[in-house]
């Protein structure tokens, strides 16, 4: 007989198409995980058998992640191209869920409307659409539900010993390890097992004749009597995750993962952070959360009491740090390294059959009849509706997540990067993304160039990115001194790894990015603003490439993808030489044989009735708790940090509405004066923490003074003021500081300078730059410099001027040796320098030698973040001399020099002065080098302070340093021989470019009076943030 | 069990059955037997010429010939073996061969013999489309005579094979309306010559020809040398200590030591002190050889040293300037009940208001933190507290001019 389509299984497989197909293009690539997905795909379309992959991290191999659903993607790609195989691959994953769902229930339930029910529920389940929208995970997907496909074969194949399902079984279990390997090993503890359970519950309870006369004894007969047989499967099993992705385990071997835990959300305290607690508990439970009390009393019923132990395990282990067990159960490092959100999409997944069991009851079964006896059709009825609706609404905002809380940039348009790379052979340097989110992950699939950030965290072996918690580069603001201590190593150390352009989709980094010596090219047509570094050489042509031993590659390139056709032949071979019929399906048993009501059914419907009273309770006062935390005028400290918030966030508007209304000050009024500031803090500040004490209040006034943290990239801003409030009608309000008086002296400013354009090569040609046309490289002479070792830390400082007639571009690269020659460090001069310099220009420098920070296990990583950490490197011995190396190459932006010091005092010990702009652009950035010198004027060291305001065009702004007290120092060598000038002896060059240096002219330095540093020297360095054309 | 491999056994047998063929073969001569005559009437070829080297081997009692002509050449070892027509062998050297100029070592062997041997050499092409290669470096030079750039000229054929020694190339050189002529000659290939800088800058343009070739045009920028006088002029709206006016300092227009100006860019520093020994500095970078500078008129009356320099290479004499009080007076009122002090109207020297924002310094004699207003319309005010303050005296600073006013209790 042939068995009749289930229509609700029809029904839920054109409605998840449909569903799912309709939304997926708007929001399958703004998930986390899709695009690496794409990539990999990328990476198999054209290099199916070569696992290296150049693109990310200084190269890594794909062996890294299993291979199955990236080389499907790669083979449908050849069809429609890449974004279509994602799409054909997400709406694959789709079927191939719901059809799971309907057989993982079928084989629970034994009752395909039950089953047909749950395939229903599966279309609108939140955990599936949270992993598939919001994650992008299509391997976990791919993998749980072929897995769900596998269950009745290993089910009929315990009970009746028949191989073919052996074979399938085996078949479907392959296509899951090579499609996710944390999938099968899980899903052997979680699924398999509570499996083999209630096999061998359903032989004994036939031998005993029902379950409620089945006992422990029988039970263990049988399993001892079934044992072989699980065995063979079981061994089986192993070999095949094993052998499927040997490559796999082998390179896990060979690269262990050494990257410090990035910390997850689903590992949070879904108390403390309410986000975590949304995405990772509240949204993929979903409406299923009101239903608990009911799965937990169906799944701990005799049959499925297996299913039930781990479903409780499942859901424990889903909460993270809310509750100890999940630490303890998985020990502190596994607990690290997994992320916990998959337990609960499993714990949700494993419900799905009960669920489809209760929709069934409730909507044709026993409990209809009861409610509707109890009180009524209408009753029953609004209470589907209630049901229906919340699922639905649930699922819409769960799709839409993304739109309410973007949890990626814009889109961005990649054509003009790709361009731009594969332009006059950019593509032989690096680059890196900033703020590109996990899009940067489709832009490496589109070019051949490569990237130094990557995002596939468990493939990379930089130490400078394995040693932190940050999962990108590119985000790196995100993850506070961690992520910015990485960047910036890569940053000021570019040569290192062949870095010469940077992509940056968020302004935050452009002030450290110009202080590091980058400069800015014109901006991309699709907003994305580029910058170069020169001087860097290109990608070495013979790369360091990790050899893989030719029958590993094989493997990899051949056993994943056989899997899934010898899965399909025998899918395909049973559907045409057997009866449709579901055969596993048959050797359960109906549970639902009688609809009789059964009472206790009724009861624990009152339980559930109890415990969503329980979470309603719960939510609301949660809710109120926020509200009164937050609301904005109910007390001065609130209205400031509320005001505070709007002004970090730039709402200006919301800012105006806490402004005292007896200020008089209009909206208008308000934006002009905070238009006008501008600088560190007001544009690439991110508020961190704001601390207030009162100081006097009364019963209308409220004076406060504030001290408000800020990070930038830059540096760590302590801000304090006083904020004065007021009480007027009921509500708390903020006194508006005083605006500006000062008024520029010019209405119109003129000022001349000499700009500088550099052709490159002024012929079209893609061959190599014709040699009249290679840019000279200016002569830089090195005046003076000096190794010292200040509080144990090894600096070498000196002064360098550019002598030539063209404006330089330098990098300082300094080398330290010990007494036989050793070479004991090399870093490069940062921040603490003027990179860019005029004709005849002069700038300290300032060379620390720095770490990479945490390396070893035992260093203590701070909390907080700190843009001014700084790890010294430690040496094995002294160091006794040094080598300095510059490499100075033609400048032609950055060139702005007009912000000049004037009225500088020296007062107790504290440095008083102005900055005033006399030229024609904001400077957005000051940076004031300071420079200390001993009695002889010889430079002793070098600080640099930002000033947090900008000073706009004929305006100035007083800065007041507080100087050390002293500074202790030793100096280890001066002036030595082996100074560089790109390559040529230091002096050598300089003495053709000038060919006698007089001294300079002793104003020039202002004295402290101090006793170790009896003066200082002042160099101006300034980021234009917006320049004007 | 030996296991079967067939292509293994395949090999074998055709080796196998080779040496057989060979075996076979009927006898060679003997290689005494083989005569030849040189056919050719000279050994010196030019570049690109075909080359048949010609032997008479119809003398030979076998004129099957199965010897072969071994060339040695600059890029290894080539052998060929001859077309035979009517007894004469014809070899003819490969094209590539017959390209490079220099000697070619022929010898004809016939089995092991060597039956002749010659030196062939190859002249390069001196007829048609020779070609210059010219390099120079580096491009640009500071005047002076002490510094110099320099040239290589590489006369070839077009084959690229260096012209003999003594070739003669005409060199010109086009600087400040001087041209200059010259003949070279070529030594080793090559000819090559130093451009040392003028006194005046520029630039060079050069060039090479050699019959109908030409090089590119060369051009050697002639940069100025370092600066020498530097001297600066003060340029101000007026005199008085304003503290918002701005100073224009302006150099002479820079030259170096033989009077070139200096190039456009370069930066000038200006150092100025005044009486309270407060230092300022401010810079300018160069257009024409005159650099630019401004500054804020200072905030109190004083008198500025300034100093021009470049660093390291020039500094020039200070020039001073006197700055005159801004402020004519300044009227003060306190009213003790509700605490309020009211500072202005603030008159400047011609009577008007000072401009907004200036800093107004109160002092009070008692106290130690003094307040610091800023003027709007020639006014400023300030509630002192109530409490806890007895006022006698209040001290104010406008732009350094000081009033005090008493207050009786």
């Amino acid at each position: 007989m042939i068995e009749k389509s289930n229509k609700y299984l029809v029904v839920a497989l054109l409605l998840g198409l449909l569903f799912h197909g309709g939304s997926i293009a708007f929001t399958l690539e703004e998930t986390y995980d899709a695009l690496i997905h794409l990539f990999f795909a990328e990476h198999y379309s054209t290099q199916w058998f070569d696992p290296w992959n150049e693109s990310w991290y200084t190269g890594f191999t794909v062996m890294a992640y299993p291979p199955l659903v990236h080389q499907s993607m790669a083979l449908l790609s050849e069809i429609g191209g890449l974004k279509f195989s994602l799409y054909a691959m997400a709406l694959t994953s789709v079927l191939l869920f719901i059809t799971g769902v309907y057989r993982f229930s079928l084989l629970l339930s034994g009752d395909r409307k039950v089953a047909g029910y749950a395939s229903l529920l599966a279309v609108f389940s939140s955990s599936f659409l949270e992993t598939l929208h919001l994650f992008g995970q299509l391997p976990s997907i791919v993998g749980i539900s072929v897995l769900m496909h596998a269950l009745p074969e290993i089910y009929a194949w315990l009970k009746n010993g028949r191989k073919k399902h052996l074979v399938f079984a085996w078949s479907l279990l392959a296509v899951t390890v090579c499609s996710h390997h944390v999938t099968p090993i899980f899903g052997m503890v979680f699924f398999i097992f509570p499996l083999i359970g209630l096999v061998v519950m359903d032989i004994a309870a036939q031998k005993a004749g029902s379950y409620k006369d089945l006992r422990f004894g029988t039970f263990w007969k049988v399993f001892a009597q079934k044992f072989k047989t699980i065995i063979t499967f079981g061994m089986g099993s192993l070999l095949l995750i094993l052998v499927c992705i040997l490559p796999y385990w082998v390179n896990t071997k060979q690269n262990p993962i050494t990257q410090v835990p990035i910390p997850h959300g689903s590992r949070d305290n879904f108390l403390d952070a309410f986000s975590s607690g949304l995405v990772f508990f509240v949204i993929p439970w979903g409406v299923l959360l009101l239903f608990l009390p009911y799965f937990f009393y169906r799944y701990f019923s005799k049959r499925y009491i297996f299913f039930g132990l781990s479903l409780g395990l499942l859901a424990l282990l889903g909460t993270g740090s809310t509750t100890p067990a999940s630490k303890l159960i998985l020990g502190e490092n596994a607990f690290n390294i997994l992320t916990l959100d998959r337990f609960t999409l499993w714990a949700t997944i494993m419900v799905l059959p009960i669920f489809g069991e209760f929709t069934y009851r409730f909507a044709e079964g026993d409990l209809k009849q009861y409610i509707q006896n109890a009180w009524g059709a209408r009753i029953h009825r609004f209470m589907g509706g209630v049901l229906a609706l919340s699922l639905i609404c649930v699922s819409i905002f769960t799709l839409n997540l993304s739109n309410f809380r973007p949890t990626q940039p814009e889109k961005i348009d990649m054509l003009p990067i790709v361009n731009f790379l594969n332009q006059d052979q950019h593509d032989r340097w690096r680059y890196l993304t900033l703020g590109f989110g996990d899009q940067m992950a489709w832009l490496s699939a589109q070019t051949d160039a490569a990237s130094v950030d990557g995002n596939y965290h468990s493939a990379r072996r930089l130490p400078e990115l394995t040693s932190r918690a940050v999962e990108r580069l590119e985000n790196s603001k995100f993850r506070g001194i961690e992520g910015l201590g990485s960047l910036q190593q890569f940053l000021a150390v570019p040569e290192k790894y062949h870095l010469k352009y940077v992509f940056s989709n968020d302004k935050f980094y452009d002030p450290l990015l110009y202080f590091t010596g980058w400069q800015r090219l014109p901006m991309l047509e699709n907003g994305i603003s580029v910058w170069e570094r020169s001087g860097v050489p290109p990608i070495p042509k013979i790369n360091k490439k990790e050899r893989t031993p030719s029958y590993l590659r094989l493997m990899w390139g051949i056993i994943p993808i056989t899997t899934l056709i010898i899965a399909c032949i025998i899918g395909v071979l049973r559907i045409v030489l057997k009866n449709p019929k579901d055969v596993a399906a048959n050797q359960c048993q109906k549970i639902l044989g009688d609809k009789k009501p059964r009472k206790r059914t009724f009861h624990i419907l009152k339980v559930c009735g109890i415990w969503v009273l329980l979470i309603l309770g719960f939510v609301s006062y949660g809710f109120y708790q926020f509200h009164s935390q937050n609301a904005p005028q109910i007390a001065p400290q609130n209205v400031v940090k509320a005001y505070f918030n709007a002004i970090d966030f730039k709402e200006f508007e919301q800012a105006h509405i806490y402004i005292s209304p007896l200020s008089n000050k209009s909206l208008d009024q308000f934006m002009l004066e905070i238009s006008v500031s501008d600088g560190l803090l007001g544009s690439y500040g991110k508020l961190d923490a704001i601390k207030m004490v009162s100081e006097e209040a009364t019963e209308t006034t409220n004076k406060l003074r504030v001290t408000s943290s800020w990070i930038t990239p830059l540096k760590k801003v302590e801000k304090e003021e006083i904020i004065n409030t007021v009480f007027h009608n009921g509500k708390w309000y903020v006194v508006p500081p005083h605006s500006e008086l000062d008024i520029p002296p010019d209405l119109i400013i003129s000022s001349n300078h000499t700009t500088y354009y550099n052709h490159g090569r002024r012929r079209i040609s893609s061959e190599q730059t014709y040699h009249e046309d290679i840019v000279r490289q200016p002569v830089v002479e090195v005046i003076d410099s000096r190794l010292i070792v200040s509080e144990g830390k090894y600096k070498v400082v000196g002064l360098i001027q550019n002598v030539d007639r063209i404006p330089a571009d330098i990098a300082i690269s300094c080398t330290l040796y010990g007494v036989n020659n050793e070479v004991l460090g090399s870093y490069n001069a940062k921040d603490i320098i003027k990179h860019k310099l005029l004709p005849m220009e002069t700038t300290p420098f300032v060379v620390d030698f720095e770490e990479i920070a945490w390396v070893s296990n035992t260093d203590v990583i701070p909390k907080t973040f700190n843009p001014e950490e700084f790890t010294q490197k430690q040496f094995d011995m002294q160091p006794t001399h040094y080598g300095i190396e510059v490499s100075a190459n033609l400048a032609t932006s950055d060139l702005y020099n007009e912000v000049v010091v004037q009225k500088t005092k020296m007062i107790n010990g504290t440095f008083y002065g102005e900055l005033f702009n006399k030229g024609s652009q904001n400077s957005t950035v000051p940076q004031l080098l300071l420079s200390y010198y001993d009695e002889n004027k010889n430079l002793i060291t070098v600080q640099s302070h930002y000033l947090e305001e900008s000073i706009r065009p004929q305006r100035s702004i007083s800065f007041k340093i507080p100087l050390p007290l002293n500074i202790d120092y030793e100096i280890l060598h001066s002036n030595p021989e082996q100074v560089y000038i790109n390559g040529i002896p230091n002096a050598n060059a300089a003495r053709k470019m000038l060919s006698v240096r007089i001294p300079p002219n002793p104003d020039y330095l202002i004295e402290t009076y101090s006793e170790s540093f009896p003066y200082v020297g002042i160099t101006i360095n300034n980021y234009i943030g917006n320049p004007r054309p | 069990m030996i296991k079967f491999y067939p292509h293994i056994a395949l090999l074998l047998s055709l080796i196998i059955s080779g040496c057989h063929e060979v075996s076979k073969e009927p006898s060679q001569p003997t290689d005494f037997e083989v005569e030849v005559t040189f056919l050719n009437v000279s050994t010196s070829f030019m570049a690109g010429d075909k080359i048949s080297l010609q032997f008479d081997n119809s003398s030979s009692a076998y004129p099957e010939f199965s010897g072969f002509l071994h060339i040695s050449h600059s890029s290894g070892f080539t052998s060929i073996s001859p077309k035979t027509i009517n007894g004469i062998l014809y070899f003819e050297l490969p094209e590539v061969l017959t390209k490079k100029s220099g000697s070619l070592s022929c010898t004809l062997t016939h089995g092991n013999r060597t039956i002749w041997s010659k030196k062939l050499s190859i002249e390069p092409n001196t007829i048609e489309n020779q070609q210059l290669e010219v390099y120079y470096g580096p491009p640009s030079i500071n005047a002076g005579k002490s510094d110099h750039s320099m040239i290589v000229a590489l006369p070839t054929d077009r084959f690229d094979n260096l012209l003999p020694d003594s070739t003669a190339l005409n060199y010109s050189q086009h600087h400040d309306e001087n041209l200059q002529l010259e003949q070279w000659y070529t030594n080793g290939g090559y000819s090559w010559k130093k451009v040392y800088s003028p006194t005046n800058s520029g630039r060079y343009h050069m060039g090479i020809t050699m019959n109908t070739a030409t090089s590119k045009e060369i051009i050697i920028d002639v940069l100025p040398n370092t600066a020498q006088e530097i001297s600066v002029t003060l340029d101000r709206v007026h005199a008085y200590a304003d503290g918002n006016e701005i100073i224009h300092l302006t150099t002479n227009v820079i030259k170096d030591a033989y009077g070139n100006t200096i190039s456009d860019g370069t930066l000038v520093d200006f150092h100025i002190i005044d009486n309270r020994a407060q230092k300022s500095r401010t810079q300018g970078s160069t257009i024409n050889g005159i650099a630019q500078a401004q500054l804020q008129h200072p905030d109190y009356p004083t008198q500025w040293t300034v100093t021009p320099e470049i660093p390291g290479v020039t500094m020039g004499d200070p020039i001073t300037a006197k700055f005159e009080i801004a402020v004519k007076e300044v009227a003060i009122f306190y009213k003790k009940e509700e605490g309020l002090l009211e500072i202005g109207p603030i008159r400047n020297q011609l009577n008007q208001s000072i401009p907004d924002g200036t800093e107004i310094e109160i002092d009070f004699s008692h106290s130690t933190a003094p307040i610091i207003l800023e003027s709007k319309n020639g006014m400023a005010h300030t509630i002192l507290p109530k409490e806890g303050t007895r006022i006698n005296e209040i001290i104010v600073t406008v732009l350094g001019y000081k009033t005090t006013k008493d207050f009786e209790d």
